[in-house]
């Protein structure tokens, strides 16, 4: 159960200010990205306390994920394009 | 509008904030009563505002002095920016700093590890109530992060493009959100940095700020997140001067 929902919005809506200033890249490079994110969210675990029990023995910190969305979002819709 | 026009507005804006705040923390001072051992009782009574004690202590037993250290670093921003920044320059000296290219490494590992740095100093900012870390590590390991785009990329080619206005603008943004914070303990409670959600010491109606939320530590959590902001502003907008400072090399 997640019990973290204002972490959670914080988080993103943080992430967007914060990406707003990150150029606009190149769509593999988000999937990248988001792959990369979602591992380093695994080894990140459930520090501190926000963990979401995927499986058995397998927690995935979803602030983390929510950041990275929100830097990606802000990116997206704010960063611009790309010298 | 004309400058001068918006330097009497920004003025007008200036002088309302200094009377809000300062009559704020006056008015706090004013009706201060001081419980003998409170330090003591603060030790005992901690952990039940949040899981990690030095963030209590940092923001709801002393927020006065947290809030004193983050203005240092305001004070700190101005010191480089005078010494350094845009009112050392000559115009004609606004020269493109030589651009350095990326080694193939950097160009592959650059943005990723950029990202996720910012993503973990994010993560950072919201656990600071909950384990060590926080709003001055977390926005500091944000500035490092820019200050790897400013090292790989440059500062005009750089995606990470935060300029002076933005950087200025969190470091203003996180600073009024800690004084705003600290004004809504005085309407709740009439004491400066009322912890309003925690409410430990039951002032005033405000049971109602209280969510079922385990990670729940009243305003602790939006505190760190001024901070953060704040830090990252100031120290990114500090590396951005000493970048283009290298221009008179």
């Amino acid at each position: 159960m997640i019990d973290f929902i204002g972490a959670l919005a914080a988080s993103f809506v943080l992430g967007i200010i914060v990406g707003s200033r990150i150029r606009r890249l190149p769509a593999v490079i988000y999937v990248i990205l988001l792959l990369v994110a979602l591992v380093i969210s695994f080894m990140v675990g459930g520090f501190p306390f926000y963990g979401f029990y995927v499986v058995r023995g397998v927690t995935m910190n979803l602030v983390f994920v929510t950041s990275f969305l929100g830097l990606i979002f802000g990116s997206i819709l704010l960063g611009g394009v790309s010298k | 509008m004309k400058f001068e026009e918006a330097n009497q507005f920004r003025n007008l804006a200036a002088l309302a904030a200094f009377l809000i705040f300062s009559g704020a923390i006056l008015y706090t001072f004013y009706s201060l009563e001081v419980i003998p051992g409170v330090s003591y009782i603060y030790s005992l009574i901690a952990p039940n505002v949040a899981p990690n004690a030095v963030g209590t202590i940092v923001f709801d037993f002393r927020g006065y002095d947290t809030l004193g250290e983050t203005l240092i670093l305001i004070t700190a921003v101005i010191t480089v920016g005078v010494v350094f920044g845009r009112g050392a320059f000559i115009e004609e000296e606004r020269a493109e700093l030589r651009h350095v290219k990326p080694t193939p490494v950097q160009s592959v590992f650059g943005v990723p590890v950029i990202v996720m740095l910012m993503c973990f100093g994010l993560l950072l900012i919201f656990g600071g109530h909950l384990t060590p870390g926080g709003g001055f590590q977390g926005g500091s390991v944000l500035a490092t992060a820019f200050f790897i785009s400013i090292v790989i990329y440059g500062i005009h080619k750089n995606p990470f493009h935060y300029g002076h206005d933005f950087l200025i603008g969190m470091e203003t943004l996180g600073a009024l959100l800690f004084l705003i914070l600290g004004v809504i303990g005085v309407a709740v409670s009439g004491y400066y940095l009322y912890n309003v959600g925690a409410n430990i010491w039951g002032e005033g109606f405000i049971g109602f700020l209280k969510y079922a939320d385990p990670t729940n530590a009243g305003m602790l959590p939006y505190l760190n997140v001024a901070v953060g902001l704040e830090v990252f502003g100031s120290l990114s907008v500090a590396a951005v001067f000493l970048a283009e400072a290298r221009k008179h090399d």
